[in-house]
């Protein structure tokens, strides 16, 4: 099973959005730690020097007779009310709880005994459910091992934290989206080449062999475009060579053709004054020279479809006047092939190459001259900018197996397989088929509609309607 | 004095037989196998069509179309071996008036021919002067003047607005003028038509890409306005 794979132009902006996230997380979480580190040692510096300041207070008015009952009294009124716990620890007579909940249990076995060893102390652990900055600092005034201990909450910090987050995250979403956009900026002037590549490319697939790609004084597309220029070059070449060939063999053949029509011509205005014998040679000669004329013409005509050497030369005409022309051109003059109109047809203007449509009919026609006792109708209908022209007969039809086969080369139907006639060559059809191709239009073969015997050769010439 | 055909062709056959054909319809015939003895043959002789095959050995037929048309208005017929539009837009461009293409028949190049005649020697019936802004057509003399001043048409050109002049305002299919002026009793080349009215309108319009008489009527064909 074929991969499905992104285009350049998806990867390219999906790189520079991970990109860009990646950089910006990157960036939000440095900033992120560097800005806890930072607050944090500012509050644990404002803490420890707080806590100095009250340990100090405390200190000048403890004595060794102070009374424990004394001490609660004694430290909220040295105590400036901060929204931090406080507690005293004394060695010998146990821990002293204070009011603001600093019960026994905060009292961490960790911070005991390193406050015994090392008479200060400074750490962070829970206290409640919240993480708390706790001091404890030496008492020297009351006795020996007495240490005042204070625990400020975090979360002050914390909520500083928490404030920053969103606004690192908004950054990171917008720093993504830039790189989104950037991608989009970037893959279109990288893309903006490629595409002027395709669009030349699809220039030249239709037909326009003269488009070329001008230069972007940038060296590695120059390279790109120089190598296309040369491509394009050489199809040109290769192209007008191939047409050149087909004109030349054209002239060549057209000559002697023209030498040998001219001759029989000649003859023929003799014709009475030739003996029996001869005039039968000459009504061969003739007759042969005629198919052998349709041949050529049609042979060199295909042959400029083959190597793409035509071209379509549209005008803007009245479609019933148009067809009117052509049928009338294409039949006797004392026949008249009705055209009947269909939802306005008669006022249409349809933008077409005249010569060959008008070939495309004097075909059909002479097809249904030669099978099918001549054109009895033509109908025409619009659908929207779609032209159909249908041309009806009353001969014995196209069967079935066969309605496809007749518009191939050399293809003839089973009726058109007897030469006894001299005429009909099988290249008339698909030269009908080339001529409507070139349009964009098709042909088909169906069986009248309204119940007659003999066919119906629908042409389908889509968006040829101006207006 | 009969009439004489000079005609332009390095084929041998092809010469000789169109010789034979002419011949046979009671016209005298000049041969020249190249442009440059085609000129000398139409200075010292002279002849009233002009038959210029366009790929000729030398000077080719473009220019010796272009070479005759400079001094006269005798009547051309370009025959080129393709239909493409390059090569029979190019001929009408050097100033021919009609072209065939090979192979043709001898009986469709002496109807050109034909037709070709009776429009140098009759130049419309109707002997009325008729006047179009500052536009003068006088049919009968066969001058066209503008602002009074006399304006050179060649007789194609000029037997194609004497019939637009017949209709004043009258829209004339591209087939109608086909018909008409160049005698084509087929569905013929509108290119002939186009390339006579642009060549017309650079000798009468003020504005040639802006006409103010011979105006394109949108799919139907031109018409000239009073």
């Amino acid at each position: 099973m074929a991969e499905r794979r992104l285009g350049l132009r998806a990867r390219v902006i999906i790189a520079f959005s991970i990109g860009a996230l990646l950089l910006s997380a990157l960036l939000s979480v440095v900033t992120y730690s560097v800005t806890r580190a930072n607050l944090i040692e500012a509050s644990e510096k404002d803490a420890l020097s707080n806590a100095g300041t009250n340990a100090l207070s405390i200190n000048g008015e403890l004595s060794d007779s102070t009374d424990i009952s004394e001490l609660v009294p004694l430290m909220t009124s040295v105590i400036t009310p901060t929204n931090t716990l406080q507690g005293m620890l004394f060695d010998n007579r146990g821990y002293y709880v204070d009011t603001f909940r600093f019960t026994d249990q905060d009292l961490n076995d960790n911070l005991r005994e390193t406050l015994l060893a090392s008479k200060s102390a400074s750490m962070t652990y829970d206290i409640g459910d919240q993480p708390h900055h706790v001091i404890g600092l030496p008492l020297p005034g009351a006795q020996a091992n007495a240490y005042y201990i204070q625990a400020a909450p975090l979360q002050n910090v914390e909520q500083a934290l928490n404030s920053l987050l969103p606004t690192l995250a908004s950054a990171s979403a917008i720093t993504t989206v830039l790189g989104m956009a950037f991608g989009v900026y970037v893959t279109k002037r990288l893309l903006t080449p490629i595409d002027e590549i395709s669009h030349a490319a699809r220039l030249i697939a239709s037909g326009d062999l003269a488009t070329r790609l001008t230069s972007r004084g940038d060296p590695d597309l120059d390279q790109l475009i120089q190598s296309f220029n040369g491509m394009a070059t050489s199809l040109q070449e290769r192209i007008e060579r191939d047409s050149r060939f087909a004109s030349d063999v054209s002239h060549e053949l057209r000559s002697p053709l023209m030498a040998l029509t001219g001759s029989v011509a000649v003859l023929e205005g003799r014709r009475d004054d030739m003996p029996e014998r001869a005039q039968v040679a000459l009504d061969l000669l003739s007759t042969n020279i005629g198919r052998f004329k349709v041949l050529v013409e049609d042979l060199l005509e295909i042959s400029r479809f083959d190597v793409g050497a035509v071209q379509l030369d549209t005008e803007e005409v009245a479609l019933g006047e148009f067809i009117r022309q052509a049928i009338g051109a294409a039949v006797a003059r004392e026949r008249n092939v009705p055209i009947i109109h269909n939802n306005g047809t008669d006022e249409l203007f349809v933008e077409l190459d005249k010569r060959r449509i008008a070939q495309v009919i004097r075909n059909l026609s002479e097809n249904a001259d030669k099978y099918a006792g001549g054109v009895t109708q033509i109908r025409l209908h619009h659908d929207g900018d779609d032209v159909r022209i249908e041309i009806e007969d009353e001969g014995p039809g196209v069967p079935v197996e066969e309605r496809e086969l007749i518009f191939e080369r050399f293809a003839r139907g089973i009726e058109g397989g007897r030469r006894g006639s001299g005429t009909g060559v099988g290249l008339g059809l698909s030269l009908v088929t080339e001529h409507l191709r070139l349009q964009g239009g098709t042909i088909s073969v169906t069986n009248r509609v309204d119940g007659l015997t003999g066919s119906r050769f629908v042409i389908s010439l889509p968006k040829i309607v101006v207006e | 004095m009969a009439t004489q055909v000079l005609t332009v062709e390095d084929d041998d056959s092809i010469r000789t037989v169109v010789k034979l054909a002419l011949e046979d319809e009671g016209w005298g015939v000049l041969e020249a196998s190249n442009g440059e003895d085609a000129l000398v043959i139409f200075r010292d002789k002279g002849a009233d069509v002009v038959l210029i095959d366009i790929m000729l050995p030398g000077m080719n037929g473009f220019e010796v179309c272009r070479s005759i048309r400079r001094t006269t208005d005798v009547p051309i017929i370009m025959v080129t071996a393709r239909s493409d539009t390059h090569d029979v837009v190019a001929g009408l461009e050097a100033g021919a008036d009609d072209y065939l293409t090979k192979p043709f028949e001898p009986k469709e190049l002496s109807a050109r021919i034909r037709a070709l005649l009776r429009r140098s020697r009759s130049q419309g019936s109707d002997a009325v002067q008729m006047t179009f802004g500052e536009l003068e057509v006088s049919p009968e003399q066969g001058v066209v003047t503008l602002r009074g001043e006399q304006v050179h048409l060649t007789k194609t050109e000029f037997k194609l607005l004497v019939e637009l002049a017949s209709g004043p305002s009258k829209v004339f299919s591209r087939e109608t003028l086909l018909e008409k002026v160049w005698g084509y009793d087929y569905f013929g080349d509108g290119r002939l038509v186009d390339v006579h009215v642009r060549r017309l309108r650079t000798k009468i319009e003020p504005d040639p890409a802006d006409p103010r008489y011979v105006v394109t009527v949108r799919g139907l064909g031109y018409k000239l306005v009073p």
